[in-house]
């Protein structure tokens, strides 16, 4: 009897039996290569992410949810090509901008990423300090006890437990889901206005800030170092890429859910208010409700450690492929001093900064913006063209459709970026 | 060794470009070394512009 008969003339109990072996198989293969691309997508929702879409929902109500769900998959386009790339040459995107165009482009990736990293990781810690000085925490103390924190998550020497903790701090990402619910929103409101394209009061100039902010917000340089680099740190082999692009859409799903309750809470009870940031929103959700104010901080804070993690990670990933030091998490720290030397200065660096009395802390924030449009167009550039190197990329090259989906939403989110950037230096160009 | 040799053997190591250099590619980077000077331009514009006062 061949194997097909055999299989068709099986039972319905040996059938079902099958399937779930299968079934439970799949799971299991997909939970040991899932991490990288649930992990840079919510962590995506920085703490200056979580900011934009609180200033989003109470400047336009639910109004702009449809284009939330639009940056999603234009996230994951973007994101899965680097899963891609880190599949199949096993090296990082310093090192692969490096070996493809030669010193020039790849000291400028580099040292434009290590410069927009360290800033963003000001940003961070600016995030935190302030959530946590909602629950009356010196500033002092929240850095040095998340630098700790930090520390001993890359000190324990495997990439697989470093991954497991971050997944736990995704999962607190979703304390913004109570804090929606708490608030009661009217859901045919937000399918109505929310969730049909619309320009709320026309398009002008401050809407086109607003959505260029939340692009700004979705599509940042170090996400595409970071995915490929721990993508390569995992081990993940070509024959894993259909999982691991399962855990990006995963993860680019989940950001906007996050992204989406952010702004259905402050929408429905900030809507009209002046919200420069989320610790602000906080507050003001605090006197509403107590508990909805503490779930903004917590997740605010969360927002903060997760963004925090991932953007130190890719910085020392990159200057350890380039520079050739051991650059694993799987690493002790005696076998790799270089690597988790350039991790704590790049940690310890910045928090200093937000703990110095009158930091330039609002032009600090201000200028991330303006660097990481330097580098975004170049590292979205040079991922397309290493899509397309059919020498090296074989058959996990970029195909026709692959390429005109990828060449448009690259194009259109270096317009949007770029003059995000200069509406940055130049406030009263756009509004 | 010293950074500045590790930096100069990194260079050596990466000198030639691998990536195949058709006409596509030739003109993505063109287009790029001209955003990024029109970008740094801006940036130095409105540095001095502060630093004038404007």
């Amino acid at each position: 009897m061949t194997p097909i008969r055999m299989k068709t003339s099986m039972g319905l109990v040996p059938r079902l039996f099958y399937g779930w072996r299968r079934g439970m198989k799949w799971i299991g293969i997909f939970l040991a290569v899932s991490g990288p691309g649930i992990i840079v997508m919510v962590a995506d929702n920085d703490a200056g992410g979580i900011t934009t879409y609180a200033a989003t929902g109470a400047r336009y109500g639910y109004n702009l949810l449809w284009f939330l769900v639009i940056l999603g998959p234009v996230a994951y386009f973007v994101q899965e090509m680097t899963v891609r790339l880190g599949a199949v040459t096993k090296r990082g995107h310093a090192e692969a901008i490096f070996d493809a165009f030669g010193p020039f482009w790849g000291w400028f990736s580099l040292l434009d990423l290590i410069l927009t990293d360290w800033l963003t990781l000001i940003t961070e810690f600016i995030g935190m300090t302030a959530a946590l000085s909602i629950f009356h925490v010196p500033p002092f103390v929240t850095v040095i006890v998340v630098s700790l924190v930090m520390f001993f998550m890359v000190l324990q020497g495997r990439y697989w437990t470093w991954e497991k903790i971050a997944m736990v701090f995704c999962v607190v990402n979703l304390v913004y889901i109570p804090c929606a619910v708490i608030v009661r929103p009217s859901v045919s409101e937000i399918v109505r206005s929310g969730l049909i394209p619309n320009f709320p009061g026309g398009f002008n100039n401050q809407l086109f800030f607003f959505l260029m902010a939340n692009i700004g917000t979705t599509i940042a340089p170090w996400m595409v170092f970071f995915q490929q680099s721990a993508v390569v740190d995992k081990g993940i082999k070509e024959k894993d890429v259909p999982w691991s692009k399962l855990d990006t859409a995963l993860g680019s799903a989940f950001t906007v859910l996050v992204a989406g309750f952010v702004i259905i809470a402050t929408a429905t009870v900030l809507k009209g208010v002046a919200v420069d940031s989320a610790a602000q929103a906080a507050l003001a959700m605090g006197g509403v409700n107590r508990w909805l104010g503490t779930f903004l901080a917590v997740g605010l804070f969360d927002a903060g450690f997760l963004g925090a993690i991932c953007i130190s990670l890719a910085s020392s990933w990159a200057f350890g492929e380039v520079f050739g030091w051991a650059h694993s998490l799987n690493n002790k720290i005696k076998e790799a001093p270089w690597f988790y030397g350039m991790y704590i200065l790049l940690v310890a660096s910045a928090g200093v900064v937000v703990l110095i009395p009158n930091a330039p802390l609002v032009l600090i924030t201000l200028f991330v913006q303006v660097i990481a449009v330097t580098l975004l167009p170049a590292a979205l550039v040079f991922l397309i063209l290493l899509l397309n190197d059919s020498e090296r990329m074989g058959s996990l090259k970029n195909s026709r459709a692959q390429n005109i989906i990828s060449v448009s939403v690259v194009g259109i989110i270096v317009v949007l970026s770029t003059l995000y950037g200069v509406s940055t230096l130049f406030p009263n160009l756009l509004r | 060794m010293g950074l500045f040799a590790r930096i100069r053997e990194i260079n050596q190591k990466f000198r030639t470009p691998h990536v195949k250099m058709t006409p596509g590619v030739k003109v993505a980077l063109f287009m790029l070394r001209i955003y990024l000077l029109l970008l740094v331009g801006i940036l130095f514009f409105k540095f001095f512009s502060l630093v004038a006062g404007k």
